[in-house]
């Protein structure tokens, strides 16, 4: 069986998993103790407005109407906030707050991939230094910090500068201006225009881009620590264990370059370990984002889901997750993908 | 000494890799584990020495310290010697690396040795002989003496005999010293001049990688073949290593080659440096017998082909009785028996030796399998004592007390040695325990491990 074959089955036998997910999430939500209707009243609503609203909504029709028309929401990519954004259509919601999450992500997974993995790479290559000590040190002390915590004590520390404070210069205005460690990152930097319908960037403005990128880096450090660690950890395992292998050996034994045997026979094997640490993060990125944006305040999908689950807005709470669930399919194909070219041993029979 | 009179017969060819004196050791946080302990042995061009001995009689670490692959913990001590005769690679070496080639030919007849053992401060026993005289200086400046006693700078490690530096295409004789490569000269001897098969041959493959991949970065390394060319001699040695279909098997990964291919594939790789020596450790262990025998025939056919040096270990007397030409039975570290591969198998001369003979099954004389009680102790202390003493079913009290060197187990017979307090054979245990006493070193050996 080919590659394309084996992936295209993959992507097939997936689409009963998202009905599967489709029916759970109805299930779940619509059984959940949330009440759209006094969230989007008040609790003092009189009983005409909360039929009419109920009426609207649809809550009153067969669960199985409710359930067909939640299914069909969800796979066009339809359907119309019950309360976080009242009446407007969700492709419009997710529109405005998928922009600061995929920034917010992009930089959680960057810093990790380029900080964690090399340290977790220089520590393999020095086992028993000091140096390894230390960068293992900090792995685990990453780590052991929860999202949480970590979150409001960054955004605390940072807007502590402002009047001085240990760093000895101010977070706001050291390099480029920005006026609050929270809040969302305007992500306009990139002038766009489109050429028939496909849009394409016609100009990036490098002050708008340092200055999102420096309000993002504090959320993006606390969403990225823990895969930070992870990397650093398993990285270094994966090199410490090629390096000891046999065919490092035999590759010694031949005469290979020293710096040659890390960049080619080392690297690539212990790469293998590392692909579902790195593809597992993104599923960190999604509970964890919640988290973070809702501490410094970007608006962005974790917050709106937040805020959808406790106001009963069930359409943009089930499409949130369905979202994340499509993520989720679509990272595991990706990296089953990757297995296969990284590992020849990873084949596609059966 | 042997070696002296192995050089001296006229019917074989200078060894290509001699090693003297070999001490490796593994420093642990409890103990100092001396795993080689004075190792001496020599290679000749076109001949199988085989090495055999249990599990942990320190067989893979003389193999890893030939190709310098002992890594710390474990350090190869000051006092060793591991010398590559090949003229063509000296004049090589001392054309590429002449700020570290030294011309031994002068100082060797001027010095004195009873002076530069006092220099040094140390005994000639330490090096395997009773007087100063009769050391070789290539033992004291292959050892790593030789900056003290002012023949050679630091860091020499190409050293003429017979010639001169400023001529490397004239040299007539001289040795890399092994034991001195760093860098550049270590790794072109590795694969290039002396190549390596290990045990297992799936995971002396990189399994991410083709064969032919695998087999084309040696080439590139020592042959500087590229592209298509490569791809050619690859296939080719596959051919010669019996892998038929090489062109479509050269594009497979290792997980797709069956266990014997997979050690006919290493064979290759190790083949494509053109080595002069092959040192292969345990090759055929981890294959079932049939393939055993097929992998042997190969490597009688390619030595007979390339008048290879083969050290072949194996801890398996069927095999050694197979390949070797001439063998060396190793114990705790130390070489406890040198001989032609008939004569051990006829005469073995070493208690230890005659042990592992009649523990091949079939070999015995009663109904029940003979063994030999106990296991290889560690090698911890320097030597006081015979280490085979506690197994030895023919000890006597001065077994005990007296660490037995290398000597020629009887006079007819000069080149079959055994260092064991019985032989020589013509005198009697008190003369041979006072003998062998007299060439130990005198001193506390511990010091010598800076």
């Amino acid at each position: 069986m080919g590659r394309w074959r084996y992936f295209l089955q993959r992507v097939l036998l997936s689409i009963p998993v998202l009905f599967l997910v489709i029916t759970f999430l109805f299930v779940v939500l619509r059984l959940g103790p949330v009440d759209p209707v006094a969230a989007r009243l008040g609790p003092q609503a009189s009983g005409a407005d909360v039929a009419a609203i109920e009426q609207r909504l649809g809550l009153n029709d067969p669960l199985w109407e409710q359930y067909i028309r939640f299914a069909s929401d969800l796979l066009q990519f339809e359907g119309q906030s019950w309360v976080v954004q009242a009446d407007r259509s969700i492709p419009a919601v997710l529109a405005d707050t998928a922009p600061p999450t995929i920034w917010l992500g992009f930089w959680a997974i960057l810093l990790p991939l380029f900080v964690g993995l090399p340290l977790g790479f220089y520590a393999g290559l020095n086992p028993n230094t000091g140096r390894d000590y230390v960068s293992s040190a900090l792995g685990i002390l990453w780590l052991a910090m929860p999202n949480f915590w970590l979150a409001s004590m960054l955004a605390a520390f940072l807007a502590s500068t402002a009047s001085g404070g240990p760093l000895g210069f101010e977070w706001h205005t050291f390099g480029p201006n920005i006026e609050s460690v929270q809040g969302t990152p305007s992500l306009n930097f990139v002038t766009m225009s489109s050429l028939g319908p496909v849009p394409f960037p016609t100009g990036l403005d490098f002050g708008g881009f340092a200055r999102d990128t420096k309000k993002i880096l504090p959320p993006a450090i606390v969403l990225g620590s823990a895969s930070m660690a992870a990397e650093q950890r398993i990285g270094r395992t994966a090199v410490l264990e090629n390096i000891n292998s046999k065919y490092v050996e035999t590759a010694k034994a031949k005469g290979v370059k020293g710096r040659k045997i890390i960049s080619k026979h080392v690297f690539r094997n212990a790469l293998i370990p590392l692909i579902p640490v790195i593809t597992n993060e993104a599923f960190l990125l999604v509970g964890g984002s919640v988290i973070v944006e809702e501490i410094f305040t970007i608006n962005g999908l974790g917050r709106t889901f937040f805020q959808a689950i406790t106001q009963g807005d069930l359409p943009l709470a089930g499409s949130l997750l369905f979202m994340f669930t499509l993520l989720l399919i679509i990272l595991n194909i990706f990296q089953d993908l990757l297995y296969t070219i990284v590992d020849p041993r990873v084949g596609y029979e059966q | 000494m042997a070696t002296e009179r192995v050089r001296d017969r006229t019917d074989r060819a200078d060894p290509i890799l001699e090693v003297r004196n070999l001490r490796t050791v593994f420093y642990t946080d409890r103990e100092t584990i001396r795993a080689t302990d004075g190792v001496s042995a020599d290679i000749y061009p076109g001949e199988t020495l085989g090495v055999v001995g249990e599990s942990g009689s320190g067989k893979s670490v003389t193999a890893r310290s030939i190709m310098r692959l002992v890594d710390s913990p474990g350090q190869i001590l000051k006092g060793s010697s591991i010398r590559y005769r090949q003229t063509e690679t000296v004049r090589e070496y001392a054309d590429s690396f002449s700020g570290r080639t030294a011309n031994l030919s002068d100082a060797a007849r001027e010095i004195e040795m009873d002076a530069a053992f006092d220099q040094i401060d140390r005994v000639p026993q330490e090096f395997g002989y009773e007087q100063p005289a009769d050391v070789p200086i290539e033992d004291l400046v292959g050892g790593g003496y030789g900056p003290e006693l002012g023949l050679c700078d630091e860091g020499d490690f190409v050293f003429v005999t017979e010639g001169e530096t400023t001529q490397p295409g004239q040299i007539q004789e001289g040795f890399v010293e092994i034991t001195a490569l760093e860098g550049e000269a270590r790794r072109l001897m590795r694969g290039g001049r002396i190549a390596m098969i290990f045990q297992d041959p799936l995971s002396s493959l990189n399994p991410v990688f083709t064969i032919g991949n695998q087999i084309k970065e040696a080439l590139s390394l020592h042959r500087d073949m590229q592209g298509a060319e490569a791809t050619r001699e690859a296939a080719e040695l596959l051919e010669a290593v019996g892998i038929p279909d090489s062109r479509r098997r050269l594009k497979e990964y290792p997980h797709q080659f069956s266990g014997g291919m997979r050690q006919r594939a290493v064979i290759a790789m190790a083949l494509a440096c053109d080595p002069d020596v092959l040192i292969c450790d345990e090759p055929t262990t981890a294959l079932d017998v049939t393939i055993e025998a097929q992998i042997l025939d190969l490597f009688a056919q390619l030595q007979a082909e390339r008048d290879l040096a083969i050290l072949f270990i194996t801890h398996d007397m069927g095999v050694i009785a197979n390949v070797a030409d001439r063998v060396n039975v190793m114990y705790a570290g130390e070489m406890v028996e040198k001989a032609d591969v008939d004569q051990l198998f006829d005469h073995p001369k070493h208690p230890y030796t005659q042990g592992l003979l009649e523990s091949i099954p079939g070999a015995q004389s009663g109904d029940s399998l003979s063994t030999i009680d106990g296991s290889v102790p560690t090698p911890n202390e320097p030597p006081t004592a015979c280490r085979f003493a506690d197994r030895c079913p023919k000890a006597f009290e001065a077994c005990r007390q007296v660490h037995p060197v290398q000597v020629p187990a009887n006079e007819q017979d000069d080149d079959h040695m055994a260092a064991c307090l019985l032989y020589p054979e013509e005198m009697s245990e008190r003369e041979a325990a006072m003998m062998h006493d007299q060439r130990n070193p005198l001193r506390d050996e511990e010091s010598d491990t800076s």
